[in-house]
């Protein structure tokens, strides 16, 4: 097991957010994480990632319990992510961006190797590479965002919301670097407001509502199920 | 140079510069060197060393304001520690200028750490309220710590620099040329230090911070370097002006100090080199050249600042966004074979 999330609870000063969240993740999986707004997945990630300290419950990653780790040291530890809203650094270059990315990384040949594996995944990225990142679309930033968060060779990416504000076209591209992406190794933890899509990427799945996990199982069970379809995928 | 015809704009001034750059950087160098013996004036010559202070204490906040985003209301402190503890050493204990002037600058990177501190806490406008009361603590520490600084008296006779028993003096161009030297050496510094990774991961931050935590970058560390290297900069700058102007006290490193390294840094053009150069320049010379209109010239000074932040905000030369982007050699070739196609 990757990552394993135990009875996992986090306060945002007074708001209870998290109420025993239990989690897991394996090696080599696509799981996502659907719920709708503020039902607690951005609180989920943020403690995941060390920004908000859990009041109580384990997060723990490739056997390692860091749950009070400083978030800067989660991408040496083998996390990366493309967090919320994209924010890439907008005046700074694509490549440098990227460069970013990699910034736990020592080796200069690693990093052109994971440079160069990017590129070939957005080819778009490789075309606009001096670019500044504030100047691309809301879909090439929002794989800059996802490569740049590749950049550290992680075990594990987390995903926040990557469709969200997307045209059409480019979500349905997100999602297909997504499998891509997985299918080189990557461990992926999709955070989606867009289930349908998230759903049909994943094979396992969670729902969270208000705090809690009030339903989890194979992805294909999750997008049977009637409650689902009626709350998430808009369907009666 | 614009195709529209319509309006002249300084970006087109830019792309003619970029075209050019060689011939104008020989053109800058002939003139920066031939400068001191063409234009004999030594009131004229005092502004112009006056100016490159300022640069090069611009260009230690710059390090900190414009690529790291922390605002500093208080640099005028860092540049009194250099230039004190470089003054008091050379003129109490006899100590060469150079060594002094290292001291300075040690001084500096000491204290620099601690007031890296703060941020390990407060951000934005509080971390500028702690900087602005940083100078005000320097100032009324060297005011009353009279035993050592000579309060309000200040240091007079401070020695000019040597080198290898030859006396840099305004009058025999040393301090034109050491000042020019001092300015190139940062410049260049700024540069590599910019294009490096620690440069990247200090734009970064300024940009966002929460992001650059979450890619690894250790945030309050390059902070702190931040403050360091600023420090740094700024006390060399003090040491210099110290000895070009031969005499210092506290009021020396007032509040009005710190604004003018910070209004040179805005003006100019936060996070690039050459604003920095632009604004010491204009911030310099303006009230010089203005002495004419005497009680009025601050008025104007004001009146530019004011307007300069409506129609220029990133300053004189921060428009370098505004130009069109240079394509790099695979998207050129991949674009000429499309043409060919």
């Amino acid at each position: 097991m990757l990552l394993k999330i135990e009875d996992l609870h986090t306060n945002y000063g007074a708001i209870h957010a998290l109420k025993g969240v239990a989690l897991e993740v394996n090696e080599g999986e696509i799981v996502c994480l659907i719920g709708s707004n503020g039902a607690g997945k951005t609180t989920l990630v943020n403690s995941i990632m060390g920004i908000v300290k859990p009041a109580a419950g384990k997060i723990i990653f490739d056997g390692r319990d860091i749950s009070r780790v400083p978030t800067y040291s989660m991408t040496k530890a083998g996390i990366g992510i493309s967090p919320e809203g994209r924010e890439v650094f907008p005046e700074l270059s694509v490549e440098e961006n990227l460069r970013i990315g990699a910034f736990v990384v020592r080796e200069q040949r690693q990093i052109k190797e994971s440079r160069e594996r990017v590129y070939e995944l957005f080819p778009r990225l490789r075309e606009r590479r001096q670019q500044q990142a504030g100047t691309l679309s809301g879909g090439e930033q929002q794989m800059l965002a996802v490569g740049r968060a590749l950049m550290s060779n992680p075990r594990l990416i987390l995903l926040d919301e990557p469709s969200l504000g997307l045209a059409p076209n480019f979500v349905e591209m997100i999602f297909a670097m997504i499998r891509k992406i997985n299918a080189q190794g990557v461990t992926v933890l999709l955070i989606e407001q867009n289930a349908n899509m998230a759903l049909q990427v994943s094979s396992r799945a969670y729902v969270l509502e208000n705090g809690i996990v009030s339903m989890s199982g194979k992805a294909s069970e999750i997008a049977g199920n009637p409650l689902v379809k009626k709350a998430y995928l808009g369907m009666a | 140079m614009d195709k529209t015809g319509k309006k002249w704009k300084l970006s087109s001034f830019e792309s003619f510069a970029w075209r050019n750059a060689k011939l104008l950087w020989i053109i800058l160098t002939v003139f920066l060197l031939m400068l001191p013996f063409v234009f004999r004036n030594p009131y004229f010559l005092t502004v112009v060393a006056k100016i490159g202070c300022y640069i090069i204490l611009g260009l230690g906040l710059n390090l900190l304001t414009g690529y790291t985003g922390l605002v500093s209301l208080g640099h005028a402190g860092f540049v009194a520690i250099g230039a004190y503890t470089a003054s008091l050493l050379s003129v109490k204990a006899g100590c060469p200028f150079f060594p002094s002037m290292l001291a300075g600058m040690l001084a500096a990177a000491l204290i620099g750490a601690l007031m890296g501190l703060p941020t390990l806490r407060v951000t934005g406008t509080y971390l500028s309220i702690i900087t602005l009361g940083f100078g005000e603590i320097v100032k009324m520490v060297l005011m009353n710590w009279q035993s050592v600084t000579n309060g309000t008296l200040g240091v007079k006779n401070i020695p000019k620099p040597q080198i290898f028993g030859w006396k840099l003096t305004t009058a025999n161009h040393g301090m034109y040329f050491l000042i020019l030297f001092m300015i190139v050496l940062i410049s260049l510094f700024c540069r590599s230090l910019m294009r490096s990774k620690t440069g990247r991961a200090l734009r970064a931050i300024r940009e966002d911070e929460m992001a650059s935590t979450m890619m690894g970058i250790p945030v309050t560390a390059y902070k702190i370097l931040a403050f360091v290297l600023s420090a740094v900069i700024c006390a060399l700058g003090g040491a210099l002006y110290a000895s070009l102007i031969g005499y210092i006290d506290p009021n020396t490193f007032n509040f009005d100090v710190s604004t003018l390294i910070l209004s040179i840094v805005i003006l100019g053009g936060m996070g690039t080199l050459r604003g920095i150069y632009v604004g010491a320049i204009v911030l310099i010379a303006f009230p010089e050249l203005s002495r004419s209109l005497m009680k009025y010239r601050f008025v104007l000074y004001g009146a530019i600042l004011v307007l300069m932040m409506r129609f220029r905000p990133s300053g004189i030369l921060g428009w370098r966004s505004s130009l069109p982007y240079r394509l790099s050699g695979n998207v050129k070739k991949k674009l000429r074979k499309e043409a060919d196609a």
